[in-house]
């Protein structure tokens, strides 16, 4: 018998996860994201290397989703409101609430100010979500009398879940994207030996082996702290669910701690509130210190973070604000940033990672002093603030992908959703530390793989009895 | 299969499974209704102007234990603590042989530190997250409620040498020779065996050492696979499927509640349905009362109450009913204009309950669910708290003041400690005050005796939103179990009938009962390597077909219903044994069909419970001898064979049929002198197995031979 593995988006790229399992003669779609650096049809997976005639209810049997990132979830009203999918979808209830929130986020910015008319509508999402069956973590749903799915905590942002799926004996693992180090808000992924045939894991971080995480937080306050001290302003582009979250326990503890109450901390309005809601709801996603203390006090309730109002970009003297999008490619984030980046008093910190084509990832890639970006085609911008790329993304790095293999014994391994030379590297590690198979496939570039399974049989009592 | 009842009633449930040799625990409640037999704290019943007690026991020492309040005796508070009736562990030799206990809910959880912290308990416990939760608060305040009750009384009898002395067996006896009357007996027969609560530390400790749960997550352990299902009862509960891998799957119901307009995630059935056996323990305890009526009755009670210008006070638990009430007390109270009256929840673990209930989305009802998408919280509380219509306080300070007219939520819902005590002391002087006792566990009479002079109202309105007997049977017809195990009070109301007419198997369980079921298990699961599953070379082989008669067509229907018999365990000490194998794969298609045979040579060995036969490397090889012979298989067809022994002349003088089992007599062969009376034969037939009994060889053989030929079989070469 043989699994195939097929990767519509995220081979050997990031963005637009999308992976096609076939296990015995089940079809599972894992992700459905789109990709941010792109605003042709390459935003989207390449559904037409399923089906040509757009019978995609008759081939896939589900679809499942990791998390709420746009990279993984973004295709989903798309792929079920504009080319007809109608079979079952799942995703942790989190991911389910947050979903809509940041498509509909996206949409506003796609549609309404970059004046794209190909795109889903508020319905369609509306639509799209309904149809979304919610599973818990570890509850083992039967999606139809041969295949089951199972969710683990995968620790990346909140609802985040990786899937295990079962046909008959054989089984595939994928991962999403996940943390195996536990951060201020959230716990670290973890997983039974499964003893899965196929684990199919991201690599962003493939070659990375991060330093610590408390070295990072100090490096990250000090940074801050000697901007506003000076009297510059900070801008940290970020998306308003996740990431922002441990910043902000962060940044308030110390605020709190350093009696720097003088210096006002904003959250770019809209979503603040309501995200940080999300996160008191659901406290039970979160890590063990945080469920163990929030009877007494709710660490979402923050005490210096207060909503930004739009004629506050003008004010002067110095401030930190949280703005979203988190790549600087539109929205607040990128309005600002045009009114900030030319005092070098002013800093912006981006804590996450930036696709190709954004500007984010334009300041990233050339992190020289002051510089000419190209903010649009018809706009240049000098950029003399300074700018800092501090990792906060909630990636397992490459100890922490071996950890996962380890953690849950496969026989093969498959790469995606990361970058092409380091998936070398590190696949090269795995066969050789781990010694199990490990493929790393281009978008589109199926991978079979043979299963040796036993096959089940009766045993006779009286013969067992006598032999054993 | 056996099934151990180890619980005094079936409110209290606690049963030992034992099956495969593997000891299952399910639920270890305390039965908490005993805790009347106490009096108040906070309430002086003076000796001498007592109720009369009409002097049947003039014995001084007996009058100081006991109060007798209307003919119902009562242990006075100054002289004894409370004491809690658990589940009948003394049954248990040894704990470190109990390998899993399975909770489906927080009532059902009482006694948990008892068996981990008292005995030698060494296995695994399940349960899911809210059960851990919200159990250990209210495990907590329990311990604490029961501790002021104990300080109060050694505050006031620190010289009381009789302090205990009630539970002597002597004492004991006094009461059944008195003659006090049968209900009191009852309600002290095995009181001795009551003993004090653990210690707030015991249930830290305990709590550590249960694994949560999601509901329908498969668990594994030593061959089983379980999964707790909800039951729609309170916050996290559950009933659990326990599946021995292949064989039989087990159901245990506890607390089930099938309404769908409750806070908790509603009643889920098809994982239930069609098990082997299905065991029943506790159901509604006022099965006539209907929890929706009872709710209007209350709430229409609480208006005129309140109207005519008294406070409401509701003994009861933390969290369960409540979480309901609370709601829509507040509609209820919006509607009748009566908003500004203020409701109170006093409990140490009120903040927390409330705070819990609103992060528990994924146990939740869809409605509440969806309110978490908005986001919004999904109850009201902090709605309710924001507007001033409720407060929640840890506890009744000095300086507790009540905005009246009011509603107050405390605890213990018995009226016995806690709180509520306080406030009946407080409130129950106003004739205009109504006492409402909502919980279910408890018998108002004894309960609201010691109070009979207050003059404040108590009101019995028990909301008990379990099933009760017309739902359970409706259930039952539903999930259709082979086999279903009640508690004995029950039987005269439960039935097994199934949706589609047929009538399953029904077994009363008395309290301390231990009941055996019998399976006719003939093959365990295991699996045959790839590799030498493809060098299987199959021979075919016509099946001849059987006739049946009727005899065996009833055996068929009764096998239907009849367990799978006691299966072997493999014992693990012998991870890897190696021998020579010959199985007999039959691939048996519909009638008539054409039989694949074939010989395997491997390896068996057993791991993690999983049996796998793999090919046998060289040096097993050598080890393994090869014996050629002639293997049989196939069902005997009874029928044949005693058509085939008359027709070789064989007089049988007699066949008895018992459990499966033929027993032929044989008295003398028509064709042959050999076999005389003195020389009889009997041949004992079962489907996988003949015995011939004879002294004369020579039959022996005959009958061996008609037997052999009348199977399938296969020669190796």
């Amino acid at each position: 018998m043989t699994i195939k593995v097929v990767p519509l988006g995220a081979g050997q790229d990031v963005g637009r996860s999308c992976v096609i399992v076939t296990i015995g003669n089940k079809n599972i779609m894992f992700d459905c994201g789109m990709h941010m650096g792109y605003y042709d049809e390459r935003r989207f997976p390449d559904f037409s290397y399923i089906s040509k005639n757009k019978q995609f209810t008759k081939i896939i049997d589900c679809v499942i989703i990791t998390h709420f990132h746009l990279d993984h979830c973004g295709a989903l009203p798309y792929f079920t409101e504009m080319v007809g999918y109608d079979g079952p979808i799942y995703m942790t209830l989190p991911t389910k609430a947050i979903t809509p929130i940041l498509l509909e986020d996206y949409r506003k910015i796609t549609v309404d100010r970059k004046g794209d008319t190909n795109f889903f509508t508020p319905q369609m999402i509306k639509d799209c979500m309904k149809k979304v069956i919610p599973i818990d973590l570890h509850q083992t749903i039967k999606v139809d009398e041969e295949l089951s799915i199972k969710a683990y905590y995968a620790g990346h942002v909140l609802g985040a879940a990786m899937f295990y799926a079962k046909v008959g004996d054989e089984s595939v693992v994928y991962t999403g994207d996940y943390n195996m180090t536990p951060d201020r808000h959230l716990g670290s992924a973890w997983i039974d030996q499964v003893k899965p045939d196929v684990l199919i894991t991201e690599t962003t971080y493939a070659t990375t082996i991060r330093d610590s995480k408390r070295g990072r937080e100090r490096d990250f306050l000090k940074r801050v702290h000697e901007c506003v001290e000076k009297g510059g302003k900070v801008l940290i582009p970020v998306f308003a669910l996740g990431r922002v979250q441990e910043l902000c326990i962060l940044i308030d503890s110390y605020w709190e701690q350093m009696n720097l109450s003088h210096v006002p901390i904003y959250f770019s309005a809209g979503l603040a509130e309501k995200a940080n809601l999300y996160y008191k709801l659901f406290i039970n996603w979160t890590n063990q210190k945080i469920k163990q203390t929030f009877v007494k006090r709710n660490m979402f309730d923050f005490k210096h973070i207060k909503p930004f109002q739009s004629h506050l970009v003008d004010a002067p003297g110095a401030m930190v604000l949280f703005a979203t999008p988190g790549m600087l490619h539109a929205g607040a984030s990128l309005e600002v940033f045009k009114k900030w980046a030319p005092n070098e008093l002013n800093m912006t910190i981006i804590p996450g990672y930036c696709v190709v084509g954004t500007v984010g990832n334009k300041l990233l890639a050339n992190n020289a002093g002051s510089q000419m970006v190209e903010i649009d085609k018809k706009t240049t911008l000098e950029v003399k603030c300074k700018i800092h790329n501090l990792s906060f993304s909630a990636h397992a790095d490459a100890k922490g992908i071996l950890q996962l293999i380890k953690m849950s014994n496969p026989r093969n391994v498959i790469l995606v959703h990361g970058e092409k030379e380091k998936m070398g590297f590190l696949s090269q590690k795995i066969i050789k530390e781990m010694g199990v198979n490990c493929y790393y496939p281009a978008n589109g570039v199926t991978i079979t793989i043979d299963t040796m399974k036993s096959i089940p049989i009766d045993i006779s009592l009286g013969l067992l009895k006598k032999e054993i | 299969m056996k099934l151990h009842c180890l619980s005094l009633s079936n409110q209290a449930p606690c049963y030992l499974l034992e099956y495969k040799n593997v000891k299952i625990l399910l639920d270890c409640a305390i039965e908490i209704s005993t805790i009347l037999n106490f009096l108040p704290k906070n309430l002086n019943y003076n000796n001498n102007n007592n109720n009369s007690d009409s002097g049947k026991e003039k014995d001084q020492e007996f009058n100081q234990c006991y109060k007798n309040i209307n003919g119902v005796l009562y242990v006075d508070n100054g002289c004894s603590n409370i004491k809690y009736s658990c589940p009948i562990f003394e049954m248990i030799d040894d704990f470190s042989t109990i390998d899993v206990i399975l909770l489906t809910n927080y009532t059902n959880i009482y006694s948990l530190p008892f068996i981990t912290e008292y005995t030698n308990f060494q296995g695994k416990i399940f349960a899911t997250e809210p059960t851990v939760q919200i159990g250990k608060l209210l495990l907590e305040e329990l311990v604490q409620m029961d501790k002021q009750y104990s300080n109060h009384n050694y505050n006031i009898n620190n010289n009381n040498n009789l302090f205990d002395k009630w539970q002597n067996r002597e004492m004991l006896t006094k009461i059944n020779i008195a003659n006090y009357g049968n209900e009191n007996e009852i309600m002290y027969k095995d009181s001795y065996r009551w003993k004090d609560l653990y210690k707030k530390l015991d249930i830290e400790k305990s709590f550590e050492k249960i694994q949560t749960v999601r509901f329908n997550e498969s668990i594994y352990f030593y061959g089983f696979e379980c999964s707790a299902v909800s039951s729609g009862f309170c916050l996290g509960s559950c009933n659990w499927v326990i599946e021995a891998k292949g064989f039989e799957r087990m159901v245990y119901m506890s607390d089930t509640s099938l309404s769908v307009s409750r806070y908790p995630t509603v009643f889920q059935m098809e994982p239930l349905e069609k098990p082997d056996i299905l065991i029943l323990s506790k159901l509604n305890n006022h099965p006539i009362n209907l929890p929706d009526e009872m709710f209007t009755e209350l709430s229409l009670s609480i208006g005129s109450t309140l109207q005519s210008g008294g406070n409401v006070i509701i003994p009861s638990y933390s969290c369960g009913i409540i979480l309901d009430l609370l709601e829509h007390l507040a509609e209820y109270l919006n509607q009748m204009n009566l908003a500004s009256t203020q409701i109170y929840f006093i409990s140490s673990v009120s903040k927390a309950v409330l705070s819990y209930a609103d992060i528990y989305a994924e146990w939740l009802n869809k409605n509440k669910q969806e309110r978490s998408f908005m986001p919004e919280t999904p109850f009201l509380h902090q709605d309710l708290m924001k507007k001033g219509q409720l407060a929640a306080f840890q506890h009744i300070h000095s300086h507790f003041q009540t905005s009246e007219p009011c509603i107050i939520f405390a605890g213990h819902p018995s009226c016995r400690f806690g709180d509520v005590t306080t406030l009946i002391k407080q409130y129950g002087d106003n004739p205009k005050n109504t006492v409402f006792l909502i919980e279910p566990d408890f018998d108002f009479k004894t309960l609201v005796l010691p109070f009979s002079k207050l003059t404040c109202k108590f009101q019995s309105i028990p909301i008990d939103p379990r099933i009760n007997f017309k739902d359970a049977n409706f259930l039952i017809s539903k999930l259709a179990p082979k086999h279903l195990i009640i508690p004995n009070n029950f039987k005269n109301f439960i039935v097994n009938k199934h949706s589609n007419g047929i009538n399953g198997l029904i077994t009363p369980i008395l309290p301390l009962d231990l009941i055996k079921i019998k399976n006719h298990q003939k093959y365990e699961n295991g699996f045959l390597d790839k590799e030498l599953a493809q060098s299987i070379q199959t021979k075919i082989i016509e099946k001849p077909q059987t006739s049946l008669n009727r005899l065996n067509q009833i055996k068929q229907q009764i096998q239907q219903y009849q367990q799978q018999q006691q299966p072997q365990l493999l014992s693990l000490s012998q991870p890897l044994s190696q021998f020579q194998q010959q199985q007999q794969l039959q691939n048996q298609q519909q009638q008539n069909q054409l039989i694949h045979v074939a010989e395997v040579t491997g390896i068996l060995s057993i791991h993690d419970h999983e049996l796998v036969i793999s090919p046998a490397n060289l040096s097993d090889i050598s080890k393994l001898s090869f014996i050629k012979e002639k293997y049989l298989w196939g069902t005997l067809s009874n029928e044949t064979i005693i058509n085939l022994i008359t027709s070789k002349g064989f007089i049988i003088e007699n066949i008895r049929i018992e459990n499966d089992q033929y027993e032929i007599k044989i008295n003398g062969n028509s064709n042959s002198a050999l076999i005389t009376t003195n020389n009889p034969a009997t041949i004992y037939l079962s489907s996988n197995n003949v015995n011939i009994e004879t002294n004369c060889e020579i039959t022996r053989k005959q009958i061996s031979d008609i037997i052999v030929n009348n199977c399938n079989g296969l020669y190796i070469n």
